[in-house]
């Protein structure tokens, strides 16, 4: 069974709201959601946002399409947005009330999306008025609920005492979910837990929601699906992949994040920051007698100095990272080059979007890749390293924070726009399997002088100022051992590939299967490859194309060559890629020496979905080489 | 048994000696530095200083102590993680005109409102050393220095005045030559609960032929000499804004340069006392440097727990 839905309305009017209502509905019923928040670069403003997903009785559930089972729609203009992302046998859910209006009523929508959707209704003969859409789309086979919202709500309300009209438009949430909820044979129940997860504290207000929900509820006897009742015999979370994150680097010992406010990072530093103070184990040792703990949570001025301020917190001892976006990561290239001259381990939690400059702040790419191998002046080592699902995102976090201190390299973290608003009921990770790998600080008995840099060691013994009784000198200036300025050539020689040897050390201590995972038949004579958040459709996809193998990279940097080499040597590869260069494609052919047979790109700020796997697989197969996605889901 | 030691000025000396050239204002901060920690008799593997990129980010090389040699202008949000994840350590920032007012000012504003518990001293000869000479952001408009091609068009800021406005709790101002005063002034700063800013008239003998020590000779006098009744600390909350209006005036001074310590105030809470009482009470007692976070490398913290409301 897989049920793909669509929620969508004005932004900043409640749609975040019905989402994570009718999220939480189903999960409660004992379902699997992935789903994903689509919303513009404002706070409000009426523009056109929604939340796609799938429900599944299984994890991982199948990743979206390019086209929705039901579509709940808040107001006109969200039907013609989806329009074009509805086919024979869907479901739309929508206000007649709007029925008159054309897609020029709509002042927050797009002009070009107006003048395509007028253009279309002229194509067809028919009016260009939220009925005439919703007639072609009747013709076309998609099953339309179309009710009076307000006429419904207003009755209601009177019903159960509520006649205030500001009252009344906070009700169109749960009135829009329960119908969406009714369609899916949801129970009363499973909407009423949704409510009590959306609405907060306030008795009164669940209560009268719950009362609009039932009798909502009513009002529709079609069924898209009778969604059961079951038990998935497993403890599942409902969260976000910001959220991930930060969980992610609170269980593997990050005590220390800074952050200036950016889009899509700030709910990973912020959610570190929220959560604290951190409820301690039993079994912490020593710590036990302390029943929380805290962390320093820090808003920088900017992310010169959130990267400075993150790298002196490890200085110090703490593990620690900042979270950022592409504006902010730009601003952070001279302090990671010195990280990797002075040798600190930090981390950066890269939660990449649209760019160039400010670009579309709030919608996914994968644009960054050759920015995070290559940021940085000088040469210097360091880790690149890829998630491609929520699950990932928690685990990695605590992965690349053991590595920045093992290594002491900077370790960028990448992540996306896609995997921060993956809102997702799903397995809990299972922490069992986590291993948090700390190294200890050398601690002399008495004062003394200790070099920073001994020659004989690729990793120094860990000094920590205050910790280690030592006196040591740190230093962006070439350096001897002793962390002095030094210039002489063979002295830098030395320095040079001591440094540089952690590339070497890097690449034989992290096992093959951190770095690149391959799915599908192991003869397949053609391979998709891909890395971060493209995973799940990409997997999903492969349930279609039989006979294709997946090559997932997530070791970017030091790049994988031998490994990568070795999987696709005689084969035809498919590079899939959320940007315009086909950036692993290129480093792929730089560092491995592959040349790809094709790149599959898609730039419009919108995810891949799995029917752009789809499609873009079967474009390759007739030959295309540079195959550009454009659907816009 | 270390803290039994009597500390001299010699013990805070480094192996190599200073390279700054003969004459240079940044030897009498580097002494005056020396015999603050000699006064203070400072454990040097609980110090950590901090500095930038600039003749004056030197210093940290040619002291015995823990240090940090970062980039142009990061010094203080370097310095400040460190404070930050470890407060029992003892941080100063070092630099120049150039790294810690232009390229670095920004930190400079928000370490002042933060009022973290460290101490920053600015080297300030108005020009840019270590690059041969050119304007430095506290040179006078007007002035033409040796190798800057035409006089500076542009104005100066006054470093004390953006510290004060910023929320720095402790304001001075020295003269290199004058170590005696300048180590009194960098004790106190050290001493101070808060973050404390001092400027140090330092100047570069190679590249600024303007401000040179006959220059500052004729301008500086001592608050305290000129009017003996001279009181900086702020000793009750209502003092507040008569104290900072005095320390303005003073400040806002150009013809004739006053030296000393135009401000104090150690009844503003610390951000490390903020984050105590806000965000967790164990801040100072277990900070992030400090924690264990694994035992037999598991996690000390309880995730269930921690992400009991997410659970369905
Ligand atoms: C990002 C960056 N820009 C420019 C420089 C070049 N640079 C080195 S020192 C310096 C100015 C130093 O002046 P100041 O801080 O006043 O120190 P002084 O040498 O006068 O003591 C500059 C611009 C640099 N190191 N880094
Ligand atoms: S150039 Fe100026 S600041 Fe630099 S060492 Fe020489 S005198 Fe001092
Ligand atoms: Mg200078």
């Amino acid at each position: 069974m897989k049920i793909n839905f669509l929620i969508g309305g004005p932004q900043g009017r409640g749609v975040e709201t019905a989402s994570f209502m009718f999220i939480y509905g189903v999960g409660s019923a004992g379902y699997y959601v992935f789903a994903r928040r689509e919303f513009w670069s404002n706070i409000a403003g009426g523009r056109h946002s929604y939340v796609v997903g799938s429900i599944s009785e299984s994890w991982p559930a199948p990743a979206p399409g390019n086209s929705v089972d039901l579509a709940l729609t808040f107001d006109g203009h969200a039907v013609l947005e989806h329009v074009f992302h509805l086919r024979r046998g869907s479901y739309l859910v929508y206000n007649t009330e709007e029925d008159s209006k054309t897609p020029d009523s709509y002042t927050m929508m797009s002009k070009a999306l107006a003048e395509r959707l007028k253009n279309f209704a002229k194509e067809h003969g028919f009016e260009p008025t939220v009925k005439g859409y919703v007639e072609y789309l009747r013709q076309n086979g998609v099953e339309i609920i179309g009710l009076p919202y307000n006429k419904h709500i207003t009755e209601i309300g009177r019903k159960i005492g509520v006649t205030s009209p500001v009252m009344l438009a906070r009700f169109v949430n749960t009135f829009v979910v329960a119908l969406g909820a009714a369609l899916l044979g949801l129970s009363e129940e499973h909407v009423a837990s949704g409510v009590g997860f959306a609405l907060g504290k306030k008795a009164e207000v669940i209560e009268q929601n719950k009362k609009v929900a039932s009798e909502a509820m009513k009002l529709v006897e079609k069924r898209v699906a009778t969604l059961q009742q079951r038990n998935p015999q497993t403890k599942r979370v409902f969260w976000n992949g910001n959220e991930a994150s930060a969980y992610g680097k609170i269980v593997g010992g990050v005590r220390f994040v800074t952050y200036y406010p950016i889009t899509p990072a700030t709910d990973d530093a912020m959610t570190f920051e929220r959560l604290m103070p951190y409820p301690v184990s039993k079994n912490a040792g020593e710590l036990s007698k302390f029943e929380k703990i805290g962390s320093v949570a820090f808003q920088a001025e900017d992310e010169l100095a959130a990267i400075a301020i993150a790298m002196g917190g490890a200085i110090a001892g703490a593990r620690s990272a900042t979270a950022t976006s592409g504006p902010g990561f730009s601003l952070m290239a001279e302090a990671l080059s010195l990280a990797g001259m002075m040798e600190v381990g930090v981390v950066v939690t890269l939660w990449m979007r649209s760019g160039p400059s400010t670009g579309q702040a709030t919608r996914q790419a994968q644009q960054d890749l050759l920015f995070s191998l290559f940021i940085g002046h000088g040469e210097y080592p360091k880790i690149v390293y890829a998630s491609g699902d929520l699950e990932e995102v928690f685990f990695d976090n605590i992965k690349v924070a053991n590595w920045a201190e093992r290594y002491r390299v900077p370790v960028i973290h990448l992540v996306d726009k896609n995997l921060s608003n993956t809102f997702a009921v799903m397995p809990l990770p299972d922490i069992s399997k986590v291993k948090i790998t700390t190294v200890r600080p050398v601690v002399y008995p008495q004062t003394q002088e200790a070099e920073a840099y001994p020659l004989d060691e690729i990793v120094a013994p860990k000094l920590l100022p205050g910790i280690s009784n030592a006196i040591f000198h740190l230093n962006s200036l070439e350096h001897d051992p002793e962390g002095d300025p030094e210039e002489d050539p063979v002295v830098v020689t030395k320095m040079f590939e001591k440094r540089m040897a952690k590339i070497r050390l890097i690449e034989g201590e992290i096992p093959p299967e951190e770095k690149v995972l391959y799915f599908g038949p192991k003869d397949a004579e053609k391979v998709i490859v891909g890395w971060g958040s493209t995973k799940p459709a990409i997997l999903t996809a492969l349930d279609e194309l039989k006979d294709v193998g997946f090559l997932y990279v997530k070791m970017l940097y030091p790049f994988p060559s031998n490994i990568v080499r070795e999987y696709l040597k005689g084969r035809k590869t498919l590079f899939i890629e959320n940007n315009y260069m086909g950036q692993l494609a290129l480093i792929t052919r730089m560092f491995a020496g592959v040349e790809p047979t094709a790149v599959a790109i898609k730039f419009n700020g919108r995810p891949i979905t799995t029917d752009d796997v789809v499609a873009a697989y079967r474009r390759f197969e007739t030959g295309e080489n540079v195959i550009k996605i454009e659907s816009d889901l | 048994m270390q803290q039994l030691v009597k500390r001299t000025p010699a013990d805070y000396r480094w192996v190599r000696p200073p390279e700054w050239c003969p004459g240079c204002g940044h030897f009498g901060v580097l002494q005056s530095l020396y015999n603050a920690f000699a006064e203070l008799n400072l454990d040097p593997s609980k110090i950590v200083l901090v500095s930038g990129i600039g003749c004056s980010s030197r210093l940290p090389h040619f002291v015995r102590t823990t240090s940090v040699h970062a980039i142009h202008g990061r010094a203080i949000p370097y310095a400040l993680g460190i404070k930050l994840a470890n407060p029992s350590l003892e941080v100063v920032v070092v630099g120049g005109d150039g790294d810690l007012m232009a390229i670095g000012g920004n930190h400079l504003l928000h370490l002042g409102r933060r009022n973290v518990d460290m101490t920053v001293i600015l080297m300030d000869n108005s020009v840019y050393g270590l690059t041969r000479g050119q304007a430095g952001p506290t040179l006078p408009p007007g002035l033409k220095v040796k190798a800057i091609p035409k006089a500076n068009p542009q104005g100066e800021i006054n470093p004390l005045l953006l510290a004060l406005t910023a929320g720095f709790t402790f304001i001075a101002r020295g003269y290199s030559y004058d170590i005696k005063y300048t180590t009194k002034l960098i004790v106190e700063a050290i001493r101070h609960k808060g973050s404390a800013f001092v400027q140090v008239y330092s100047p570069c003998v190679t590249y600024n032929n303007i401000m040179t020590r006959e220059w500052y000779e004729k301008r500086i006098y001592k608050l305290e000499e000129a009017d003996p009744s001279w009181d900086p600390v702020v000793h009750d909350e209502k003092e507040v804004d008569t104290k900072i209006r005095k320390a303005l005036d003073k400040i806002v001074e150009r013809d004739r340069l006053p030296l000393g310590i135009f401000y104090k105030n150690e009844l503003v809470p610390t951000f490390e006392e903020r984050y105590e009482s806000i965000y967790d009470p164990n801040y100072r007692a277990l900070p992030p440097a400090l924690q264990p976070i694994e035992v037999d490398g598991k996690p000390v913290v309880d995730f269930e727990k921690l992400i009991a409301d997410k659970i369905l």
